[in-house]
């Protein structure tokens, strides 16, 4: 009996790892929801980003890119892939976050350390990439511009969810709280 | 007796006026424009005299006059840019002033400048501003590494005939004397080039200055006309040539020739020889031709009579063994359907960085498929360490011999004087280039409904497993540079930041379609990719 109360009282005491977060119903100011025609998840983003859809031999990828904009060599976007369980070249789970954050010394590549987040019914563990490629990728004259990704990666049963926001370097301050809204709203539709 | 030596006066004169015509048609726009701020007059016989001298510049000495002109003014520079930083705290503490003169004196004189200088003030302009003032330099003579030899056509190639150009009239009668036929051969020396505007030289009968009454006049050719690149206003006094005495000279007496008769006409220009071009087959056919396999005998005859140099027969050679089957068959049928231009090229390439794709405009004109052979690679270091690479495109006028070959993350880089490195892409990465491009032209030629999304993962999924499929058969280790090769690798191990990477990288990727349907062409590309991993699967389980 004491152990147990004890028990109790060290777990009531340790903070929570990860922090359950609610979503609203209605779309924030200026996003909308979205969801794609397989009908694989649904989530809020920016009313003036188009999403792409396609299909890849490892499962259903889709583009949320924001528009073209005039000298900019990078278009921020966020690409949501499904990794569907016994599709070919699709690797479990973890390896699948070790090798997301692989570094790469010639594209000056490196991740942050992974953190958690719970949202949904769903534990997302996000983290941040860098790397450096060459831009304008089709012109001249291109120069290495370091590039920004957040991502996180979200479990849905044998399945996961890869979801990533990439900006150029300079501005992915700007994109923090679209990517924290979009995690915060996205919901797997079908993959519980 | 005085005849011949009026004919050799004026025939020296004609030379004279020639020779500085070519020696004036061979400077450009800045040093007309040097000649002009020094005082000197261009007459309009070709001539050039100082504004307070009589004596005009013989046209061999153009060339050095242009050089100590030069001379002058780039110490005239160098003195003015010791006068700014002298006055200034140092040029570590250049005031925003001081900097813009600066800036604003280098770029005026920067084709004069000497290399050293050059390299000095660089850092005072961006990597865009200096490949532009870069484009400005004057020609170094041609790398003999860089030079090549001319194709020679395959044994049993039909060289198509020149079309005959038209007889030359007779010869006219011997009494007057046909300049035409002779000045020519005196006047167009190897190293002076006559300007095409020249006005037809105009024949003289030697009976004509027998006349004492009249003294003869010299008719002269129109001065040549500068071509439109060099025009620059300038100021041009009209000379007159000194008419021939009346009287003829000591020792001389005016000849009485044979009776005078019409000069005979200037023979017609003779046609320029073109080649013969067989015109491409309009697009609509194209379009609505079936996809038939070319087989390897059909596409070496093929090859034997197609217009194409040396290096673009074996990008083609290379594409057709090692491309996916239903790529090959689209990209082969492509090619000998439309027949392309494919040309190496980097001032045609203008601003792509590995190849440019120009669809044809009109019906009857041949698509033109442009691959950039080099490109320049600049590194501007860092504060701590590391360096930013800028790539930039080639300028022909800069080929130089290079001075060290190093290793870079490039490959093999040559770096010249001028600090600049210049990387050659392989033949077998512009084979693949080639094949994306031959891919484009196809798709949007059979499905013009298609959108720019599915016309670049068609064309991308073929170019990234034909070089797979050429990896192991090329000895060189890197013979994609690395952003393809990084591209390649994100293709076969994260096709999905591939795919992420292309859809936030190109312009109008997300654009749509005007046709319902999915592409057929990217269909069989998905299919072809699926093959190559199943394949590449089970050689790695095998292993």
């Amino acid at each position: 009996m004491k152990k147990n109360s004890l028990l109790l009282a060290l777990l009531l005491a340790c903070p929570l790892s990860a922090q359950e977060v609610f979503v609203p119903e209605q779309s924030s100011s200026g996003y909308r929801f979205y969801e794609p025609a397989g009908g694989s998840f649904r989530c809020q983003i920016p009313a003036a980003w188009r999403p792409i859809e396609e299909e890849s031999l490892q499962g259903p990828i889709v583009h949320i890119i924001e528009p073209e904009q005039a000298g900019k060599a990078y278009r921020s976007g966020i690409d949501v892939q499904l990794f569907e369980a016994g599709q070919p070249g699709v690797v479990p789970f973890k390896k699948a976050i070790d090798l997301l954050r692989r570094e790469d010394k010639a594209f000056q590549r490196s991740a942050t350390p992974v953190r958690l987040l719970r949202a949904n019914g769903l534990l997302f563990r996000l983290f941040e990439v860098t790397e450096t490629r060459l831009l304008p990728a089709e012109s001249l004259p291109a120069s290495q511009t370091p590039l920004h990704h957040y991502v996180a990666v979200a479990q849905s049963g044998e399945s996961y969810f890869v979801l990533r926001l990439s900006s150029l370097r300079d501005v992915y301050l700007d994109y923090r709280n679209v990517f924290q809204l979009f995690v915060k709203s996205f919901r797997p539709l079908g993959y519980k | 007796m005085g005849s011949p030596f009026r004919l050799t006066a004026w025939l020296l004169l004609l030379l004279l006026q020639n020779a500085s015509a070519a020696a004036l048609a061979s400077l450009d726009s800045r040093q007309l424009k040097l000649l002009e701020e020094n005082h000197y007059l261009l007459q309009n016989d070709g001539m050039v005299r100082h504004a307070s001298n009589s004596q005009p510049v013989r046209s061999e000495e153009i060339p050095y006059l242009i050089q100590r002109l030069e001379s002058v003014q780039r110490l005239k520079a160098l003195l003015r840019l010791d006068l700014i930083l002298s006055k200034s705290r140092g040029e570590k503490h250049l005031t925003d002033e001081e900097r813009q003169a600066i800036r604003a004196v280098v770029r005026e004189n920067w084709p004069i400048l000497a290399y050293s200088t050059r390299k000095k003030f660089k850092n005072y302009f961006s990597p865009e501003e200096l490949a532009s003032m870069n484009s400005d330099l004057p020609a170094a003579p041609v790398s003999p590494l860089l030079m090549k030899d001319p194709d020679i056509p395959e044994p049993g190639a039909q060289i198509p005939a020149a079309p005959q150009a038209p007889a030359p009239p007779p010869a006219p009668p011997a009494a007057a004397l046909p300049l035409a036929a002779v000045a020519p051969p005196l006047l167009t020396p190897a190293r002076f080039t006559i300007p095409e505007a020249a006005a037809p030289i105009e024949t003289i009968s030697s009976t004509a200055a027998a006349k004492a009454d009249s003294p003869p006049v010299i008719v002269s050719s129109a001065p040549a006309a500068i071509p439109a690149a060099v025009q620059t206003p300038v100021t041009i006094l009209p000379v007159t040539p000194p008419p021939l005495p009346e009287t003829a000279p000591e020792g001389f007496v005016f000849g009485q020739g044979p009776e005078p008769q019409a000069p005979p006409p200037p023979p017609p220009p003779v046609a320029p020889i073109t080649p013969v071009e067989t015109p491409p087959p309009a697009a609509p056919a194209a379009a609505a031709a079936p996809l038939e396999e070319t087989s390897p005998t059909d596409l070496e005859k093929f090859l034997l009579q197609a217009p194409y140099g040396r290096d673009a027969k074996a990008m083609i050679r290379l594409l057709s063994r090692h491309a996916p089957a239903a790529a090959r068959t689209r990209a082969l049928s492509a090619l000998r359907l439309l027949l392309p231009q494919v040309s190496l090229d980097s001032e045609k390439a203008k601003d792509a960085l590995r190849s440019r794709l120009e669809k044809p405009a009109r019906e009857n004109q041949s698509p033109l498929i442009v691959l950039r052979p080099a490109v320049v690679i600049q590194q501007r270091k860092r504060l701590f360490f590391g360096a930013t690479e800028t790539a930039l495109p080639e300028t022909t006028k800069n080929h130089e011999v290079p001075y060290r070959e190093e290793q870079t993350r490039w490959g093999k880089t040559r770096v010249f004087e001028d600090g600049s490195r210049r990387v050659v892409f392989s033949l077998e990465q512009q084979a693949g280039l080639l094949l994306a491009d031959l891919l484009r032209l196809d798709v949007s030629l059979r499905e013009p409904g298609a959108s720019i999304r599915e016309v670049e993962l068609c064309a991308r999924t073929a170019q990234m497993i034909f070089y797979s499929k050429l990896e192991p058969s090329v000895s060189a280790e890197q013979f994609l540079d690395p952003e393809l090769r990084h591209d390649l690798r994100l293709w076969r191990e994260h096709p999905g930041e591939y795919r992420s990477y292309l859809a936030h990288s190109l312009p109008a990727y997300d654009s749509s379609g005007s046709s319902s349907r999915p592409s057929a062409a990217l269909a069989e590309a998905l299919e072809a990719e699926k093959q190559f991993r199943q394949e590449q699967g089970n050689d790695h389980e095998k292993k």
